[in-house]
């Protein structure tokens, strides 16, 4: 150990970040805890400091892999291409035109590359990247107002009478629980084939919080929407992979 | 009152708390008494968690093309500042 303390007061530049970031998680955590009773304080404690350390790690992985990067490790740049490649080309095709996406994205890890020293950590990788992928596509848009078409909603006539109810009766699922439902290998290529089918505005957001889980209100800046409009291309997008998978346990061809 | 074309309508922001407390109050009492919308929420919530374990793959061309795209630009970048 070289006489060093285990811990963050070991390293200089580099620990001091990491203290920070953490002794502002801290600060928080503790105060929300004396808002609950005596009794549970104990236990309150013992999540700040499963918290902590679930953050510490997410934190000092990141930190470890950026500065790989920074490095040149061929093997940390395939792990960051792996991981955000198709998930960047989502995100530039909800902003901006189809056929200029892939152009966006190269520029994009351009930008991510010469960015990578500055990188501090106060948002998550993943967040960051992609904020600079939103970054480039929305200086390569010409116009600057806009709001995202949110697409059909599911056949919605279809699904109600006039009076506003179910129009046949919803019964259950055969396959009732997530686990059970990806089970199914037939299911999950049509999962796949209706996430690949969705308006590219609604794709890039249920993307980004169902299957990445961001928050809407990192969602809304990286794409660019109101919170409002983020709300409903996430719920038409729901509906549209709800509606493949009812049709596919009532054994309905898509 | 709720009709289940409300129920349907709003369901995500029933899902994700984010109805009025009167709005969330009339979503729960129509579920209450409508067993097909109980049934909706169910299987749209069990929709949500399994989009959760879905694994978005890159094309493994793509990314071939992509990393070596990025170790040029990086090498170049490197040579540059030396």
């Amino acid at each position: 150990m070289n006489g060093v303390k285990p811990g963050f007061r070991c390293r200089s530049t580099q620990a001091t970040s990491y203290q920070k970031r953490l002794s502002k998680c801290h600060s928080t955590l503790t105060i929300n805890i004396w808002h609950v009773s005596a009794y549970a304080r104990p236990a309150g404690l013992l999540l700040v400091s499963a918290t902590r350390s679930g953050l510490l790690y997410r934190i000092m992985h990141e930190q470890e892999l950026v500065n790989r990067l920074i490095a040149g490790d061929e093997a940390a740049f395939r792990q960051v291409v792996s991981d955000y490649q198709g998930l960047m080309l989502y995100v530039a095709r909800g902003i901006i035109d189809r056929d200029i996406a892939e152009e966006v994205v190269q520029d994009a890890w351009l930008a991510v590359l010469r960015a990578l020293p500055k990188f501090e950590g106060r948002s998550s990788l993943k967040t960051w990247i992609l904020q600079i992928v939103s970054n480039t596509a929305k200086s390569r848009r010409r116009h600057e107002i806009r709001s995202v078409a949110v697409g059909d909603a599911a056949d919605i006539e279809t699904l109600f009478k006039a009076d506003g109810h179910w129009s046949e009766p919803r019964g259950h699922w055969h396959h009732d629980t997530p686990e059970r439902l990806l089970e199914s290998e037939q299911l999950q290529q049509a999962l796949e084939g209706a996430l690949q089918g969705l308006p590219d505005g609604q794709r890039a957001v249920l993307l980004l919080r169902d299957i990445e889980g961001l928050e809407i209100d990192d969602i809304c800046k990286i794409l660019d929407v109101s919170a409002s409009n983020c709300r409903v291309l996430l719920h038409r997008a729901r509906l549209r992979v709800w509606q493949t998978i009812d049709r596919f346990e009532k054994g309905e061809p898509e | 009152m709720f009709k289940c074309r409300d129920i349907h309508a709003h369901a995500s922001d029933y899902l994700e708390r984010r109805l009025s407390r009167w709005d969330r109050i009339k979503f729960r009492l129509h579920l209450f008494i409508c067993v097909d919308c109980r049934n909706f929420i169910r299987q749209l919530a069990t929709t949500i968690a399994a989009l959760a374990r879905v694994k978005q793959a890159t094309d493994p061309k793509q990314l071939d093309d992509q990393l070596a795209r990025l170790l040029k630009a990086h090498r170049a970048d490197q040579n540059h500042k030396q």
